[in-house]
């Protein structure tokens, strides 16, 4: 079974590596960075299908990042995984377009799920662009 | 023609009766003429004895010797010697003089203080005597006096009175919003002192959390790593599962201080929002659950499932059932054992929510009681108490329009009832 291409942003260069290890040891095809600039950078020449996202880091921030990342338009979702549990900020994430959160320390199993949930989201919301377009192209060009 | 003419005093005479004569001489050539009338001076006397001076006046007239020509209204009789000892003194136009006069007047008290007017007529030369008492000459001045003293007096009494009873409005008022003030610095400075708790709760909770992110995965990277090698011995194996399974455990727990930390720091802000007090009561609890066991102390829960959000300010309340339950601790201070009951229901009208925190401690005495609201009233030793936190509680309770009750019965415990609307008003 496939599994889902993620990007990890996070500033604690051990936890990112470590995450991207876990997951690639579960199949997951990861790739990290350790700052927003440098997600965007990523994500301008890849194409991912979630990304986990920390919310405090240095330079660009977690919202910040996240309002980047929508800007690029991409079928991809984001969840949120950070350790500064205000509940606040991650609310205001959800606002603007995030999949959900989770605070860390969390176990592998829980961010498994959720990025499941994230990429069944992405998955679905590609396939309904799609079957609007082909809708589209056949109402055009009928027959 | 030369002509004289002579006046002479009152005498009696051998007519047996006061007169006076007037002899007129006229000289005329060589002849010499007089002519002398005798005049019973009865009509003139009363004319000058009845002049009405008030109540205490009299008019009379005397000679040069001191000799009443008239009969005075109260003292003395004409031809008598003056018995009011008025000067008989030549002096030129109106003089007056007060004189102090004996005796009985009237059935009035002797030795009163007489004005006297006195004049010299010209021919006869007799002393014309107005006298009266002065009390009765000046009462009219007196009374005006009297009256303007009397009411001056009265207008600095009253004003005396009034600003007596403003001043001390005014020092009760100013005491009141000075001890007011005083109860919000304090209130501020706790407040100030618990979002500085609350920042620096949240800035360890993050930094706490990343470490522990960290340490969940390296132990899943074991766990993923010891897969990888089927021939481990089973001994190691059995001790890495029993290891890391502890250290998920732990994990878990200090996330859920950490979690509780962030809780805590987030009402540090205040605001009014909507409360679940049965679980806001619950993370109190939890919060406070290590530093009761330690004393011995367990909790006992009974809360009313059915029990409505209210609207609330979540920081607020936490200080108050914070130092509710830190009382409810101390008061267990020298026990080995005790609890602490927390409980919650809605009143039977629906409007408001009762929550009781009750301890079996040492209890309050009867002259406690009426004094634990009050600012810096403590029983702790000096410098563990500032007296503050129940009046604090007072106050946050009553602004958040609810209420604040306490029962207590010495060696038996206490029981704090706070009384809050649904919605504050």
């Amino acid at each position: 079974m496939a599994k889902a291409k993620i990007l990890l942003v996070d500033d604690e260069v051990v936890f990112t590596d470590n995450m991207a290890n876990l997951l690639s040891t579960r199949g997951y095809y990861v790739k990290s960075a350790y700052t927003g600039e440098m997600a965007i950078k990523l994500l301008e020449k890849e194409l991912f299908d979630v990304i986990v996202l920390d919310l405090k880091m240095p330079g660009m921030d977690g919202i910040t990042t996240l309002e980047k990342i929508k800007e690029l338009g991409l079928f991809t979702e984001t969840l949120i995984l950070t350790g500064h549990g205000s509940i606040d900020t991650a609310r205001e994430a959800l606002k603007i377009g995030a999949y959900d959160y989770l605070t860390k320390p969390c176990e592998i199993e829980e961010l498994e799920d959720k990025i499941k949930g994230a990429w069944d989201k992405k998955e679905q919301a590609e396939k309904q662009e799609t079957q609007e377009t082909v809708r589209k192209i056949t109402k055009r060009y009928p027959g | 023609m030369k002509t004289d003419v002579y006046i002479s005093d009152i005498f009696m005479g051998f007519r047996k009766s006061p007169h006076f004569i007037i002899a007129v001489t006229s000289r005329e050539n060589k002849d010499k003429w007089i002519l002398r009338a005798t005049i019973d001076s009865e009509s003139f006397r009363s004319l000058v004895e009845n002049i009405p001076i008030g109540r205490t006046g009299e008019i009379y007239l005397v000679n040069e010797q001191g000799m009443l020509q008239t009969t005075p209204r109260f003292q003395g009789k004409i031809m008598d010697q003056d018995p009011n000892q008025v000067p008989a003194s030549p002096h030129s136009g109106i003089k007056i003089q007060t004189i102090s006069s004996s005796g009985q007047e009237q059935g009035e008290q002797a030795f009163q203080k007489q004005i006297v007017a006195t004049s010299w007529l010209g021919n006869p030369h007799w002393m014309m005597v107005v006298k009266q008492n002065y009390s009765e000459a000046y009462r009219e001045v007196f009374q005006t006096k009297w009256t303007t003293l009397t009411f001056l007096l009265a207008s600095a009494l009253i004003i005396l009175i009034v600003v007596l009873i403003i001043t001390l409005n005014m020092i009760k008022v100013i005491k009141k919003r000075d001890q007011e003030s005083e109860q919000l610095n304090r209130q501020l400075l706790q407040a100030g002192k618990l979002a500085a708790v609350g920042e620096l709760s949240a800035g360890v909770a993050h930094e706490i959390n990343n470490p522990l992110g960290i340490i969940l995965t390296e132990k899943q990277i074991l766990q993923d790593t010891a897969t990888q090698y089927p021939d481990l011995a089973g001994k190691f194996l059995e001790q890495l599962r029993q290891s890391t399974e502890q250290i998920s455990e732990q994990v878990k727990r200090c996330k859920h201080l950490t979690q509780n930390l962030l809780r805590f720091a987030r009402r540090t802000e205040s605001k009014i929002e909507p409360v679940d007090i049965n679980s806001f009561l619950a993370e109190i609890v939890d919060l406070m659950d290590r530093e009761a066991r330690s004393g011995g102390i367990k909790f006992m829960i009974d809360f009313d499932d059915s029990l409505p959000q209210i609207k609330s300010d979540s920081s607020q309340l936490q200080q108050v059932f914070l130092n509710l339950i830190n009382n409810a601790i101390d008061a267990h201070a020298g026990m080995a054992y005790g609890s602490i009951y927390l409980r919650t229901r809605l009143t039977k009208d629906k409007q408001n929510i009762v929550i009781e925190v009750e301890d079996t401690g040492c209890g309050i005495s009867k002259e406690n009681l009426e004094k634990i609201f009050d600012p810096f009233f403590t029983t702790k030793p000096v410098g563990k108490g500032t007296g503050l936190g129940l009046s604090i509680c007072y106050g946050i309770v009553k602004r958040l329009a609810g209420e604040i009750h306490v029962h207590s019965q010495p060696g038996k415990g206490t029981i704090f009832s706070i009384i809050l609307p649904l919605e504050p008003s």
